[in-house]
């Protein structure tokens, strides 16, 4: 069964003459437990297609359905909820929080839907990370490749139906991005996590099970391993 | 006579509140009720809303998980069968070839009318194709084992170091015959979690391609990284490469590179040293220049302290 | 059912609460600041209005709600029993009598018990009420007037008559307290109950109450059972039930509670003021949340990714506003019930409103705490809402910009210079510069207000009110307000001259004064029996014209003696002109007048004398009789500073030319005005001083010595005034304090790629401080513009109702707000920028936080 799958999906900006086309007409379905990387230069629309499977926008036209669910036409505070309850981020700059310490970043998604800590599982998230020793370090107090960890045990605390990476390891040098995407690969091995990874690095996407390619919006052929 | 009303008033507003309370606890047990049948009826269309901030909402998406792991865990089993399924086709496809190339040359064998020479020639084929056979069967059955997860591996903290001399060891007479040397940069041994004997032989694998694809007189090196959480063994070669658009494909089954017609091979190796550094939780990394170099990275992960 | 998933918000909300001191502190003074301000004016005008409440009581001379005037003994004891009766006080009348001291003031002769003394403010402070026959307990100024020492035992000689006995009789004080003359112009006095029964023996209260005299009836003041608002209904009751008619046994009510709740005109004055703080301290607060949550942004939009809800959000900013609350307003509470009780005496000094100190009115801290907390809740709710608002994916994106305005181009004209620059970074954000602008201009507006206000105060338009001339001479009684004026024949004509002489006097102004004694008979009982119908008709409207015929005839008008007092006044011809500009009826003839056969009337509280009237009068008891026709009526109020404001009740005031008095035996000289040359009155102020030395029984007031005193009520106002403008400029200092450093702190890297694309140090502080200074500048204009405006409008509502104040334009506002402002605004900006730019430039840029 699809885990993620779009059917034309549009999102365009501004008005004519002016109108960018950053999705123009995308289908794509995601398995369950696959490990996907889209890859596409800048201003390919990758990001964007990242936002609209991830609920962060809405589109223009067409579906997005996410674990069966539509929600392109959802309004901000459902696709906040539905955010929270099925998806995972990890983000090229962390994006943690930093007022929280590295355990409670981790289980902020669950406690926001007021549920019970399943502290086995988080505990065992934290230690194939290895992050047990750094559970009460605050974000300033770790490095670029740790805080990514952190990011992605936050990611999947809640066992979300997809986890989205807009280029992970962006932000880090080449050694600490090998781990970091090691780490993606495994855990979405380990886990059963589905996984979409979004780069422009060649290097990068070959980890995955497949590659799509998109570009101008467009998808074009799609490979896999 | 106020005192009766305001008892009056309270005993009413009690009763009231009694009331009231019993039949909002009705429906929301009436509510969970249903979700519990759409769970028994596998129905992911519920009545209730899945994406809203409310204990009610949050039981409806749980119940939609819930049925969603029942369907998957159905499905992965047509999964796994399926995996099988076309694992036992592209097995009997491989060795189609070689079976009818034998087969060809023993009937011209068993007709005879061909010359000594000739005969030498095809006996030697037969034995090629046969031996090739049996690798392949080899390959296949243990490839079969790991992919359906007949053989567990049994990783154990030890040092890598061995592993890799191991290998070295293993294919040290093939390079010597091209006359390529293998240079290991050095390391302190770290004690990674691994199975050696499995790890020995998909690093075995890599050497074996890294020979294959090098010119004669080349050169291979070894050098081991520790980061944060993986060790990285690096493996590199200075022979033909491979483009940036195979590189997801050459893990792949049966997957033979564009530049390699001219080289024997299954395209069986990579496959199955992928699949075993990924099941003890590690994987391989392939970055190239065609016609400058290749490196293969294999990670493996670090001990937990 | 609500999800339960709280204590992540409220972790949230802590944990951002303890990482934003810097806010956290400009906030917590912003809500120290208003509700310091709105608990001080609650403060001032409760505890007024409270303490003004209680002297409205003691005005109408009792403490309790209703009373049974005139009630037969027996009456009255129906009246006690009744289950609706709370509490109660009984008295009887034995008599009012007007002879000797009481001439002037009427003195009234009661028995009284402990409650009824209590009620009525009568409990002797020295002594107690009299038990033995002779004792007798009395108001301190008849012992005064007497000339006897404020002592106990000592002896008071008394005429009176009741019901038509005369009794001369002396008694032994045995307790006297103080009273307010001007409140209670009359005396009185408290004997035993053994002696009034002797007293009363054969007296019928039954009649007297109906007839005239109300000798022997019982008053009994009470207190009702039940609420103010069932007053009336309840004392209904208790009247059928004892069967007494409410008209005959006198039933009042005490108009002091009927105006319970507070006068119009000061929560006018409250509420006006309030919404002044509110709005500052709404802008401020607002402001400042507002900022913070523009600063975290980024952290906002990442919680909303990761699945925080619009309202979550919105609790995150409540919740910490509402901490914030939790220590700022108890503080704020305090420190303004503080201020507002140090400020209460000054500002009664200003208005000379009588006030009696009331206990702290727990309504100042509920409705000081109530309000400062919806304030805080509604200056909160829409940076909560910006917060909830925000979107996941311009956070996660954030670079430090402000939301786009609407803008799409710009016309660019010469490149970019650094003025213009500036002049666009302003609009940049309208919303937050129209509220800093706002803030300051409130402020700035208020001290326009105030400032104009006291510089308006006009000094001759108050000494007109109070002294004319230079010199007020007269009797030390004059200046004293604890007794009425009685002819003291203190000034003497001798002394007079010998300061006519005096180097520099131009002239010296006399007032004579004499009681005069109206006989009743002709048109003066005519007038006097209007007036008597009139109270009668008010008391008891149920009666008709016979009834009421019929009580007149038996009314004794030998209760108010054989004449009416009459204050006649005698001006000397200096005065004349100021007589002719308040006439209000009929033709001043200046000629006429002095003929001494005319006089001008003054005041007529009972409407007895028409203009053409003739009046006839003594200026002694028995001493010959004079007429005089009307010939006008003067607007009494206006002659204050000649000292013609004494009145009694039934009486009127007339004005004739001195040359009356000059004929007079021994006519009494009230005061004396002396005229002088501007450069003679520093030495006639020691020199008239001199010469009264010896005469301790003169006293004397230089315009100087009223200007002084009023210059310090001047100068109260404008301690109050100030102190409330100097909190709200605060408060608006501060927002534009907040606003800048803020502004610059999130411009931290767009600074430092200005830098990085080569604009020097020096031109980042000129364009920072330019910005900053258009800001003022606009914040000055509206305060040029609006400010002017308001203070005009304003200024001018007072001082049209005013004695001492007229409308003054003053640039001196300007003048002191523009440098100290602009100065602000130069220095700031620099401050900030030298904070911010410690670092190179690169880390600058490189910062993402």
């Amino acid at each position: 069964m699809s885990v993620l799958k779009t059917e034309a999906l549009k999102k365009y900006y501004g008005k004519d003459p002016n109108t960018v086309k950053a999705l123009d007409g995308v289908d794509l379905a995601i398995q369950e437990g696959e490990f996907v990387a889209v890859v596409g230069t800048s201003g390919s629309g990758k990001s964007t297609l990242l936002h609209m499977l991830g609920g962060l926008d809405t589109p223009t036209s067409g579906k997005v359905i996410v674990g069966g669910k539509d929600i392109s036409g959802m309004t901000d505070e459902q696709l906040t909820i539905f955010r929270r309850r099925n998806v995972g981020f990890v983000f090229q700059n962390y994006n943690l929080v930093p007022i929280l310490n590295v355990y409670e970043n981790i289980v902020l998604s669950i406690e926001l839907d007021g549920n019970a800590v399943d502290k086995s599982f988080v505990d065992n998230i934290i230690e194939t990370l290895g992050l047990s020793e750094k559970k009460n370090n605050l974000p300033n107090n770790l490095s670029g490749g740790q805080q990514q960890r952190v990011a992605i045990a936050r990611a999947l605390a809640t066992k979300p139906s997809i986890l989205l990476a807009d280029e992970p390891t962006g932000n880090l040098d080449s050694k600490t991005s090998q781990d970091v995407l090691g780490v993606l690969k495994m855990t979405s091995a380990k886990f059963h996590q589905t996984m979409m990874m979004i780069t422009h690095n060649e290097q990068i996407a070959q980890l995955a099970d497949r590659v799509i390619r998109i570009e101008d919006g467009r998808i074009f052929a799609a490979e896999g391993r | 006579m106020a005192l009766a009303v305001t008892i009056i008033t309270a005993i009413a507003i009690c009763f009231l509140t009694v009331l009231f309370s019993y039949r909002y606890i009705k429906k929301t047990f009436d509510s969970i009720d249903q979700v519990l049948d759409s769970v028994l009826a596998r129905n992911t269309e519920l009545a209730f809303e899945v994406a809203a901030d409310n204990r009610l909402s949050k039981l409806t998406h749980k119940a939609v998980k819930i049925i969603q792991m029942n369907t998957m865990d159905i499905s992965q089993t047509k999964q796994e069968k399926e995996i099988i399924q076309s694992f036992i086709s592209d097995m009997s496809h491989q060795m189609k070839t070689p079976l009818s190339g034998v087969a060809m040359y023993t009937n011209l064998l068993l007709e005879g009318r061909i010359t000594e020479a000739e005969r030498q020639e095809f006996l030697s084929r037969v034995k090629t194709g046969t031996e090739k056979l049996q690798w392949m069967v080899d390959s296949l059955v243990k490839m079969s084992r790991l992919e359906v997860g007949a053989i567990e591996l049994s990783p154990v903290p030890t040092g890598i170091k061995q592993t890799i001399s191991d290998s070295i060891s293993t294919v040290y007479s093939a390079a010597a015959k091209k006359n390529i040397s293998i240079q290991t940069a050095y390391f302190e041994d770290v004690s990674l979690l691994h199975d050696r004997k499995w790890t020995g032989e998909a690093i075995t694998n890599i050497l074996e391609n890294a020979i294959k694809y090098s010119s004669v007189g080349g050169e291979i090196n070894i050098s081991v990284e520790t980061l944060p959480i993986y060790t990285k063994i690096s493996i590199t070669d200075y022979g033909i490469g491979i483009a940036p658009d195979e590189w997801n494909s050459i893990f792949k089954r049966f997957y033979r590179g564009r530049n390699a017609k001219g080289v024997d091979g299954a395209g069986l190796g990579l496959y199955l040293a992928s699949q075993i550094f990924q099941k003890q939780g590690g994987y391989i990394l392939v970055d190239s220049k065609p016609g400058k170099y290749t490196t293969f990275s294999t990670f493996l992960q670090n001990c937990k302290k | 059912m609500r999800n339960n998933n709280q204590a992540v918000v409220r972790k949230l909300s802590k944990r951002s609460f303890l990482a934003n001191k810097s806010r956290n502190l400009f906030a917590l003074i912003a809500i120290v600041l208003t509700t310091v301000l709105i608990t001080a004016v609650f403060t001032i005008g409760i505890s007024l209005s409270d303490g003004m409440q209680q002297m409205l009581i003691h005005s109408y001379g009792r403490s309790t709600e209703v009373d049974f005037q005139y009630l037969t003994q027996d009456e009255a004891q129906r009246v006690a029993e009744h289950p609706l009766i709370e509490e109660y006080g009984l008295s009887r009348l034995i008599t009012a009598t007007t002879e000797g001291v009481f001439r002037q003031a009427q003195g009234e002769i009661h028995t009284a018990d402990e409650n009824f003394a209590e009620f009525t403010f009568s409990k002797p402070t020295t002594g107690r009420l009299p038990e033995a026959e002779n004792e007798i307990a009395l108001t301190s100024w008849i012992l005064d007037a007497m000339n006897l020492p404020r002592e106990l035992g000592q002896t008071v000689h008394l005429d009176f008559e009741v019901a038509g006995t005369p009794y001369s009789m002396d008694f032994t004080v045995c307790g006297f307290w103080d009273i307010d003359i001007n409140l209670n112009p009359y005396g009185i006095l408290y004997i035993s109950d053994t002696l009034a029964d002797k007293l009363l023996a054969g007296v019928n209260p039954a009649e007297t109450r109906i007839v005239a005299g109300y000798y022997g009836t019982t008053k009994l003041t009470a207190n009702i059972d039940g609420k103010l608002s069932e007053l009336e209904e309840n004392v209904d009751t208790i009247l059928r039930d004892t069967g007494i008619d409410a008209e005959v046994g006198g039933v009042l009510f005490n108009d002091a509670y009927d105006r319970a709740g507070m006068d119009v005109g000061i929560i006018a004055a409250m509420a006006l003021i309030i919404a002044i703080i509110l709005v500052s301290g709404y802008l401020l607060i607002y402001n400042i949340f507002y900022i913070s949550v523009m600063r975290d942004v980024r952290f906002y939009g990442l919680l909303k990714t990761i699945g925080a809800t619009q309202k979550q959000l919105g609790r995150i900013v409540n919740f910490q506003a509402l901490l914030l609350c939790v220590v700022g307003i108890p503080v704020g509470l305090l420190l303004g019930y503080l201020l507002g009780i140090v400020l209460i005496p000054v500002l009664l000094g200003f208005l000379s409103i009588d006030y009696m100190p009331a206990p702290p009115n727990p309504w100042i801290f509920l409705l000081g705490a109530a309000l400062a907390l919806v304030t805080v809740l509604i200056s909160c709710h829409g940076p909560a809402k910006k917060a909830g608002k925000i979107s996941p994916v311009e956070a996660v994106r954030y670079t430090g910009l402000a939301a786009a305005t609407a803008k799409k181009t710009k016309r660019g004209r010469d490149g970019a210079k650094i003025s213009r620059m500036a002049w666009s970074n302003i609009f940049r954000s309208r919303k937050k510069a129209s509220l800093v602008i706002a803030s300051l201009s409130v402020g700035l507006i208020l001290f326009n207000v105030v400032y104009t206000l006291v510089g308006s105060f006009d000094v001759n338009k108050f000494l007109q009110g109070h002294i004319n001339g230079d010199f007020l001479i007269a009797d030390t009684d004059y200046f004293s307000f604890a007794k009425p004026y009685t002819p003291s024949y203190t000034l003497g004509e001798d002394l007079l001259s010998d300061i006519k002489e005096l180097g520099g006097v131009q002239e010296v102004a006399k007032v004579y004064y004499a009681n005069g004694f109206v006989p009743i008979e002709g048109n003066m009982k005519d007038g006097l029996i209007n007036s008597h119908r009139k109270r009668i008709l008010a008391e008891k409207p149920s009666l008709s014209e016979q009834e009421i015929d019929e009580i007149i005839e038996k009314t004794d008008f030998s209760a108010y003696g054989d004449s009416i007092n009459a204050q006649v006044y005698g001006f000397d011809n200096y005065w004349l002109d100021k007589l002719e500009e308040n006439m209000i009826e009929g033709n001043f003839d200046r000629e006429k007048f002095l003929s001494g056969d005319y006089l001008l009337l003054g005041f007529d509280g009972e409407g007895m004398i028409q203009v053409g009237d003739t009046v006839t009068f003594s200026l002694d008891k028995d001493g010959e009789k004079r007429s005089y026709e009307v010939m006008g009526r003067v607007d009494y109020s206006a002659l204050n500073s000649l000292g013609a404001h004494f009145i009694s009740m039934p009486g009127f005031s007339v004005y004739l030319p001195s040359s009356e008095f000059e004929s007079l035996a021994n006519p009494n000289i009230m005061s004396a005005t002396v005229i002088a040359d501007e450069a003679a009155v520093d030495s006639l102020q020691t020199e008239i001083g001199a010469l009264l030395a010896d005469n301790p029984e003169v006293d004397f007031r230089s315009r100087a010595d009223y200007i002084a005193e009023m210059k310090s009520d001047n100068q109260q106002f404008a301690l109050i005034g100030f102190t409330l403008c100097a909190v709200i400029l605060l408060i608006g200092i501060l927002n534009f304090v907040n606003t800048t450093m803020t502004n610059i702190f999130s411009r931290k890297q767009e600074l430092a790629m200005l830098q990085s694309v080569g604009m020097t140090a020096k031109q980042s502080k000129k364009m920072l401080v330019l910005e900053s200074i258009y800001y003022m500048s606009m914040a000055l204009l509206v305060f040029v513009t609006a400010g002017y405006g308001v203070s005009y409008f304003a200024v001018n509502a007072v001082t049209q109702g005013s004695a001492a104040y007229t409308y003054q334009f003053s640039f001196s506002p300007l003048v002191f707000c523009f440098p100290i402002l602009l100065l602000l605004a130069y220095a700031l900006p620099i401050r900030v920028y030298k904070n911010i730019s410690k670092d190179s430039v690169v880390q600058r840029l490189r910062e993402n936080e």
